[in-house]
């Protein structure tokens, strides 16, 4: 218990330090390795949680999900794409001529604000690798302007 | 059943030719999520053609179907909106939950309603989505992810034995049904004795949702079917066996036909939503409040 505790809050550092990411103190939302809120723990046993993160050798890599969920809070590694990109994003492909300050890893690729999903920015090749999955991948149709 | 069968049996409770063809012709409607936009803004920048539903702000009605998917636009990709029938709207509309509020969705999947509680609490308090089937959650984890709920719990509990007593404000339970009123449970497939067999199920789940409520709280119970041993006898057995449970009435201005007064006047406080009154799927919904301790 002390080692889930000491794990989450190991990761919400590492929001904290790589997104710029502080997740409001009312969210509930649970992650079987991640994140819970309060009181909430009074229903631990009968949760079904889902995947937010896995920890791995630089840290903690955040799942697409969860940053479809808390996205919108990120200030830092931060990709911002026109709709075009934004377009091929959701498709499954990778971003290229992408200038990002830091060592590279997990960025929320988002257009006008809006998440679309996650990356994982290579900073040598300057390239954002995609890292949607394919069941969430969508050929977007044009009816609606984001931005 | 046979049509002939089915018809005479339908024109018992409604206008059966104005159901069938309002049903043939349904239109599709959808939920703005204003989790993540107004519908003004939504309004704005949407080029679905659309327009607003007089019954709810936040609700459209297609005017044209798209050549596309909905689920292939941005709006449905980014979480902007929910393809949603009128009535399954209403549902979540008829609990009412608010901001703070304690509220447990016993059949949750694939999260239709839940989201939309959710919106209406913006994302505060807490909201307990429960469904037994495990396919099914993954499908509401689709939903809320893509929605951005975020006050929520998701359990995979039987519904008809859930652990709680007394725990929570408000309760939706859109009881699993033959969906007579949404076309899954076609008539060429239904028996009225399908209704009798899981009419025993839906009083268990009844029971169960009502335990899990607070006294003086608020429990809607739902169905897409028409048949009354579906609807007015499932919340009929526990009026008769729970004391202090009653039947509110439900602040919609919207058309429908009123409960079936067979089972006692104070079920004309239940509303049967046909095809013809929204141009969408049939609906019952009845709300019932505990009496306090």
């Amino acid at each position: 218990m002390t080692f889930i505790a000491n794990k989450e809050r190991n990761f919400q550092k590492y929001l904290e330090n790589h997104f710029g990411m502080v997740l409001p103190p009312e969210v509930a939302i649970f992650y079987s390795e991640g994140v819970r809120a309060g009181n909430r723990e009074i229903w631990k046993n009968d949760i079904k949680g889902e995947k937010g993160y896995a920890a791995c050798d630089a840290g903690f890599k955040p799942t697409n999900s969860f940053i479809q969920n808390f996205g919108h809070l990120a200030t830092k590694n931060v990709v911002e794409v026109d709709e075009r990109k934004a377009k091929e994003f959701a498709v499954g492909r990778g971003l290229g001529g992408i200038a990002l300050e830091g060592k590279g890893g997990p960025v929320v690729v988002r257009c006008a604000g809006f998440t679309i999903g996650l990356g994982d920015y290579d900073a040598k090749e300057r390239k954002v690798r995609n890292l949607v999955p394919e069941k969430r991948r969508r050929k977007i149709n044009d009816s609606f302007r984001p931005g | 059943m046979e049509e002939k069968a089915f018809r005479d049996w339908l024109s018992s409770y409604t206008d059966c030719e104005a159901c069938l063809s309002a049903f043939r012709s349904q239109k599709q409607f959808f939920r703005v999520n204003t989790i993540k936009i107004s519908a003004g803004e939504f309004a704005g920048k949407s080029a679905l053609k659309c327009a607003p539903v007089p019954y709810y702000g936040d609700a459209f009605e297609l005017q044209e179907r798209p050549s596309f998917q909905i689920g292939r636009t941005w709006e449905y990709f980014l979480g902007l909106m929910h393809p949603q029938s009128m009535p399954s709207i209403l549902a979540s509309l008829a609990l009412g939950p608010k901001p703070g509020e304690t509220v447990l969705d016993v059949a949750s999947a694939p999260g239709s309603k839940f989201s939309h509680m959710a919106a209406l609490m913006r994302n505060r308090g807490v909201l307990v989505g429960n469904d037994l089937k495990g396919e099914k959650v993954s499908a509401l984890y689709s939903t809320i992810n893509r929605l951005n709920v975020l006050n929520c719990i998701i359990t995979t509990l039987d519904g008809s034995r859930l652990p709680w007593k007394s725990r929570f404000d408000k309760v939706l339970l859109d009881a699993p049904c033959t969906a007579l009123g949404s076309g899954m449970g076609a008539y060429d497939r239904w028996e009225p004795e399908n209704s009798a067999k899981i009419s025993g199920l839906q009083k268990r789940m009844l029971f169960s949702a009502y335990d899990a409520l607070k006294p003086g709280g608020a429990l809607v119970y739902s169905t897409c079917t028409y048949a009354k041993e579906e609807n007015e006898e499932v919340v009929k057995n526990l009026l008769e066996n729970v004391p202090g449970a009653s039947l509110e009435m439900i602040p919609l201005d919207i058309p429908h036909e009123k409960g079936l007064a067979e089972y006692g006047e104070e079920f004309r406080k239940c509303l049967r939503i046909y095809p013809q009154h929204l141009n969408s799927e049939g609906f019952f919904i009845s709300r019932i409040r505990k009496g306090s301790a």
